[in-house]
């Protein structure tokens, strides 16, 4: 185990995996540049749920809530009223994210345990209805709005492609990246796993649990909505199985896959889905969700702890026998 | 008036599916802290081995009924015995697990029986309506009522009156004791879990006389199930029972007076009793 | 520290074998490749297969050759889902670099492909109708047999010959149903004839019942509902509440395959509606090719396989007229001009990209023990007049 100094960081794996991300455009195909985008948006999903799902212990089945309000945002401003400069829309489809947020919670909060998730999906579900039914939330016709298109930064001389779009995603997902970091190392995210072990006791020594436990949904809330932003760029579309069961899953399967609780882990978690996913389909048109369902299934049986904290105890291990073989040496 | 009973009816019969649905997860639920997400999945397995033998060869609608229940119980005694069993108290595996099997069991039903969504079928003797009053109603839709108060008795007679619902009850709340007390909890908890399937699979049969049977039957069951669990509350028959009736028949005159906001009804009654009851309407607090 | 060497191994071992992958297919021969999108996995997942057996037959028929290029087809799942189709879209233009792709069946999956497609000079194709939209916002697909007005417009003349005046339309509430819808209602009323009542059903419908007792007193119920299942769940429960209103129906032949029109039983006998193509036709194009369909994929064709085949063949012949370039200048205006004949009647494409081919009243109809659609009356050229207004 590495020791931890309180307070600092050691910061220079994270430079390094930076600078990789950073290349990764100049050797890839642009179609794995795309990959890359969907890979950095659903780690970024992943992350955000990891706050209320495996630092606070909450199981929530709704996250796609906040994930599919920000991507409707964005296509609404601009389906209805032409607005498709970046730095309205953006900053607007996280803050209704986090609005919406900041209402479930108030709703979701008031139980726990298996209720939590019942009313979490329910709530989920409720949008899905809202944005299949309500004509204002569609394009003309059909489930969803379709045309979205890429983002406009209004920077001169700049015209967005795919490549640049990489970047935008990935500046946004390092910004995320640090933010979530800072705010699971700071007081208030310690409490959160305070909380997770033992509410009873945290409450006992004088901690507004309710509190710490809905500025984590909403904060939750906010950065998935982020993530929705930035897919709905990817797609040029939003559907309402974005706001949906099938979506709220996927953050959930990451996390769990990846490592729960670890800050790391929904990110190899999400690594590891799109990854599958697109290998799957290549080699099995037909019987992808099988091989999809196979994966859950032999993480849950062989990876229990997920498959990131997996992959680290195998590769201790491996360091230890030769480390172990190096003290016999010097000895 | 006639516009008002064969609605009543078709709300009823409706909810009869659903509080079957609902009371069969609730049990897995309420009696052993199970999350079972694949619960949609086994009702489709169901379905699709109960129309083999009643439409592909041919024999009794009773027949497949009980084929199909059984072969469901057996895909949930598996599940259970071979890997749900390792994690009762850990909820989040098990969502993980059983949406699992929502995806391979989707894809093995697709494989086994094909694309191919199947037509509504029912038993020779329903297939026809009854006269009531001025019009005719089919007899398939009183047959689903009847059966449906048949099964919920038998459950809540299997709840509250027999060993093994006390068994698992206790189990739930002292597992040690219980235990310690020389009860084989965990061949109770077997048998609960293949009866819940079991249940699953037999109201697939049942509900394909009105929906017919396709591959896309585990997602749009068990969120249907969730539901009506949510406004009827977990652990207890009768709160299926209330909340399935209840959802059926708001979803049938909803239908006929709006239907384009007839989805939009199941969710806002479920809103409404998470705001004013949020353990459901006759939940136990958990 | 472990944690990043992990996160590194990962990425490394996943992405660089498909690097390498990409590369390598960026250097192979050059053959014409062909993309489809079907639905593979899904609640349409039955018609993929069918879909994917014509434009098979059409490409063995010419021994996946076009003026001495070989034809290479690749497909992809579209599980039914706007997002995968959007995935699998990306592939087949960045990786395998088609310039044709064929379908997806799905309106909304086509809309969500649409604006991508629309700069990457990639001709494209419905399977089974689109919205008119597809050619007023884009210029690069070719709708067949019809867009979803002109599909049923002879279904609505057809209500007025028979002698009714007022009709009701039960549609299903999506962008499909509201345009099978609307055709019928203008050819009924450019005859002279009045829709007195609109029903719409939600997406999902399983029961009808509420609708069916909703009905007004008319001459006739005209009907689309999206998906077989339902069709012989509306058909059935009419039966069952002893409803006795004339039905007209929608897309019977595409709908009601054999064995689920085996399932409805008796109760469809009669059953009279649009068809877009009849298996039984009497034409000697027709009877031979379904004939070999019937030999080597064990069934009698339908809808989905004449529909694939017929797009295949018009883009075989429109590949053979610019003498095998496939790049999207060439072969899309070469493709507008091609006239065949095809199993399911003559083809042709307006200047939008819109076919231009037969519409078919059908009715069912019992011989020994099996049942089987007849051609009742066929209107030809179908074109949508409401294209014309763009």
């Amino acid at each position: 185990m590495e020791t931890k100094r309180e307070g600092t960081m050691n910061v220079v794996p994270y430079v390094i995996g930076i600078l990789i991300l950073l290349i990764i455009p100049l050797f890839l195909s642009t179609y794995w540049v795309g990959l890359m985008i969907r890979f950095l948006i659903f780690a970024l999903f992943a992350m955000s749920y990891n706050i209320v799902f495996g630092y606070t212990g909450l199981l929530s089945l709704g996250h796609a809530a906040f994930f599919g309000t920000g991507g409707y945002v964005i296509a609404l401003l601009h389906l209805h009223y032409n607005v498709s400069l970046f730095w309205i829309s953006a900053p607007f489809g996280v803050l209704v994210a986090a609005f919406i947020a900041a209402l479930f919670g108030l709703i979701a909060l008031r139980v726990s345990g298996i209720y939590f998730l019942l009313v979490t999906f329910a709530l989920g579900e409720m949008l899905y209805s809202l944005a299949w039914n309500v004509k204002w939330l569609n394009s003309r016709g059909m489930q969803g709005i379709t045309g979205i298109p890429l983002p406009d930064l209004a920077i001169p001389g700049l015209t967005i492609d795919r490549t640049w779009y990489y970047y935008l995603v990935l500046v946004l997902f390092i910004i995320s990246f640090v933010l979530l970091n800072r705010f699971v190392r700071s007081p208030l995210g310690v409490g959160l796993v305070g909380i997770r072990e033992d509410e009873s006791r945290m409450k006992a020594v004088g901690y507004n649990t309710w509190l710490y436990k809905y500025i984590a949904f909403v904060i939750s809330g906010a950065f998935a909505g982020i993530a929705g932003v930035l897919f709905s760029y990817y797609n040029y579309f939003v559907s309402p199985k974005h706001l949906g069961i099938a979506t709220s899953f996927l953050p959930m399967v990451m996390a769990i896959m990846g490592g729960l609780g670890t800050f790391l882990g929904p990110v190899i978690g999400a690594l590891v889905l799109v990854f599958v996913e697109n290998l799957a389909s290549i080699v099995s048109p037909q019987r992808w969700p099988l091989i999809l369902g196979g994966l859950f299934v032999v993480t849950i049986i062989f990876a229990r702890q997920g498959i990131g904290v997996y992959l680290w105890d195998l590769f201790t291990k491996v360091r230890q026998h030769f480390a172990g073989a190096k003290s016999r040496e010097i000895v | 008036m006639r516009w008002f009973i064969i609605n009543m009816l078709n709300g009823v019969s409706y909810g009869m599916v659903l509080f079957l649905i609902a009371s069969g997860m609730s049990i897995v639920l309420g009696a052993m802290g199970i999350t079972n997400l694949a619960h949609g999945a086994i009702y489709m397995v169901g379905a699709y081995v109960g129309w083999t033998i009643a439409v592909k060869w041919g024999a009794t609608f009773g027949l497949g009924l009980l084929v199909g229940g059984f072969f469901a119980g057996l895909v949930g005694l598996v599940i259970e015995r071979g890997l749900l069993r390792h994690l009762y108290k850990q909820p989040n595996e098990q969502v993980l697990l059983t949406f699992g099997f929502v995806y391979i069991l989707s894809n093995l039903c697709l494989w086994v029986w094909g694309g191919y969504s199947r037509a509504p079928f029912t038993a020779g003797f329903l297939d026809s309506s009854l006269e009531m009053f001025d019009f005719a109603y089919p007899k398939a839709r009183l047959g689903i009522i009847l059966i449906g108060l048949l099964l919920g008795a038998g459950l809540w007679w299997l709840q509250d009156k027999t060993r093994l619902g006390a068994i698992v009850r206790a189990g739930m709340d002292d597992k040690e004791t219980t235990m310690a007390l020389g009860i084989n909890l965990e061949r109770a908890f077997a048998i609960l879990f293949f009866i819940s399937s079991f249940i699953a699979g037999a109201t697939g049969v049942i509900g394909a006389q009105l929906t017919g049977v396709d591959t896309e039957l585990g997602m749009s069951v068990l969120l249907l199930g969730l539901i009506v669990i949510i406004v009827g509350g977990v652990g207890s028959i009768q709160g299926a029972l209330l909340g399935g009736i209840l959802i059926g028949v708001l979803d049938a005159f909803g239908r006929a007076v709006f239907p384009q906001f007839a989805m939009f009804i199941m969710y806002v009654t479920m809103i409404v009793v998470l705001i004013f009851r949020p353990t459901g309407l006759l939940g136990r607090k958990i | 520290m472990k944690k990043f060497m992990t996160l590194f191994l990962t990425i490394g071992i996943l992405i660089f074998p498909m690097g390498i992958g990409s590369l390598q297919k960026a250097r192979a021969a050059e053959p014409i490749k062909i993309g489809t999108l079907l639905d593979l996995t899904g609640p349409m997942a039955f018609l993929g297969p069918l879909l994917k057996s014509g434009i098979v037959k059409a490409l063995e028929e010419v021994n996946y050759t076009v003026a001495g290029r070989k034809i290479e087809l690749i497909a992809e799942d579209t599980a039914n889902d706007m997002n995968v189709s959007l995935e699998k879209t990306k592939k087949l233009v960045e990786l395998d670099k088609v310039h044709i792709i064929l379908g997806p069946l799905m309106g909304d999956a086509q809309m969500a492909i649409a604006p991508y497609l629309a700069d990457k000079k990639v001709l494209a194709s419905t399977f089974y109708s689109g919205t008119g939209e597809l050619h007023t916002k884009f210029k690069n697909w070719l709708n067949y047999p019809t867009t979803l007005v002109g599909m049923t417009i002879p279904l609505g003349y057809y209500a007025a010959e028979l002698g009714y005046k007022e009709i009701i339309t039960l549609g299903g509430d999506y962008e499909g149903g509201r345009g099978f819808i609307q055709g019928i209602k203008l050819g009924f009323e450019a005859k002279g004839g009045k829709v007195i009542q609109q029903i719409w059903a939600p997406v999902g419908t399983t029961d009808f019942g509420p609708y069916l007792s909703m009905l007004k007193k008319a001459d006739c119920l005209a009907y689309f509902v999206p998906a077989p299942p339902e069709q012989v769940r509306l058909l059935k429960q009419r039966k069952e509440f002893g409803i006795k209103i004339p039905v007209l129906g929608t897309i019977l032949t595409g709908q009601l395959v054999d064995p689920i029109l085996a399932e409805l039983g008796d109760i469809a006998v009669g059953l009279q509606g649009q068809a877009v193509y009849v298996a039984s036709r009497k034409d000697p194009l027709n009877e031979k090719w379904v004939a070999e369909m019937t030999k080597q994929f064990g069934h009698p064709p339908g809808d989905f396989e004449s529909n694939s085949y017929a797009i295949t063949k018009a883009v075989l012949a429109g590949l053979k007229a610019t003498n095998g370039d496939d790049s999207f200048n060439k072969l899309w205006p070469a493709v507008l001009k091609v006239k065949i004949n095809t199993p399911q009647g003559p083809l042709a494409f307006s200047q939008e990209g819109v076919a231009v081919v037969n519409g078919y009243i059908v009715e069912v109809k019992k011989k020994e023990g099996k049942y089987y659609f007849d051609i009742v009356k066929t209107y030809e050229k179908v074109v949508d007049p409401t294209m014309k207004k763009k």
